[in-house]
């Protein structure tokens, strides 16, 4: 069976080490931090400008002026910190931020990702995902293997605009978790159930496939 | 490889703080920090509402997250109706 949207969240929070700062983007990646071990300590930044983000608020404590960078109102967390855009900008640009997690309309096998627009649709900007894959050391990538129109969207080469070129290291799908590695998507782990035939069905870019994959484990 | 950006120079500035004084140093609240502070010093005349305007001196100068050398217009709004793009919430148990 293919992974629903918070079993990739699960599984992404897998690889969330103790003492890391994460960036969530918009959508899946905001689920990975229900899935987040509770034993370890990890600190959530949002670009707008919130590092120590806590979970949503409970209904009618709600505060029109703490709201994550897409605009969901949230919490803090005892330590949190508030501070202004260069400084949020400085703190992903300066590499501080250990792992940053975004969702994808399309990943390349030499990890191009394309995430913000589509040409003739009106989009409200990048916001700070060209930042962020500019400078982050490892991105994972929570995508659908396809759109809905069953087309694969883990590509030879990506047709929509980029937001950033060769930086995906990982991408976890509902079907797969594969890396990018010699310009290929490695298949590392299959969903459950999910047949080696069928990831290779999904996927138009170049797949590696070496001995067994194992299938995932949450 | 580097791009480089220049800086931004605007006529005006229109910001939105939590506190401020007579004397234009501001105070924001949560999230909305944002791009507010950085356009401040951006902008010929920046124009700063605030929801509270309290006399001078009043501020902890510890507190303050920006100055009022970068504020030329300060006043305080009214009847302000907070809108919630998004309401995230959790149910209580």
């Amino acid at each position: 069976m293919a992974l629903s949207k918070e079993q990739i969240a699960q599984r992404i929070a897998k690889e969330v080490k103790d003492g890391y700062y994460v960036n969530l983007g918009i959508g899946i990646p905001t689920l990975v931090a229900n899935f987040v071990r509770k034993d370890i300590e990890v600190d959530f930044q949002s670009e707008n400008g919130v590092l120590g983000m806590g979970p949503f608020p409970f209904e009618g404590d709600e505060d029109p002026d703490l709201i994550n960078a897409g605009k969901q109102t949230i919490t803090t967390l005892p330590g949190a910190s508030f501070f202004d855009s260069a400084m949020s900008f400085s703190m992903i640009r300066g590499q501080h931020v250990d792992l940053t997690i975004l969702g994808a309309m399309e990943v390349s096998q030499n990890g191009d990702i394309a995430n913000w627009k589509i040409p003739g649709k009106m989009v409200k900007g990048m916001g700070g995902a060209m930042d962020l894959v500019a400078s982050a050391e490892n991105i994972i990538v929570a995508m659908m293997h396809t759109n809905r129109a069953g087309d694969s969207k883990l590509l030879k080469k990506c047709s929509l605009p980029l937001t950033g070129v060769n930086c995906v290291k990982k991408i976890v799908s509902n079907l797969a978790v594969l890396e990018i590695v010699n310009n290929s998507f490695k298949l590392l782990e299959r969903a459950p159930g999910v047949s080696i035939e069928e990831i290779k069905k999904a996927t138009e870019g170049d797949l590696i496939i070496e001995g067994t994959i194992p299938e995932i484990k949450f | 490889m580097h791009l480089l950006e220049h800086a931004f120079n605007a006529d005006f500035a229109f910001v939105k703080a939590w506190k401020g004084d007579a004397a234009g140093n501001l105070i924001f609240k949560g999230s909305a920090r944002n791009f507010n502070p950085n356009m401040c010093g951006a902008a010929k005349i920046t124009v700063a509402e605030v929801e509270e305007l309290v006399p001078v001196g009043s501020l902890d100068p510890n507190q303050i997250h920006i100055p009022g050398i970068f504020i030329q217009r300060i006043f305080q709004g009214n009847n302000y109706e907070k809108r919630v793009e998004q309401l995230t919430v959790r149910k209580r148990n």
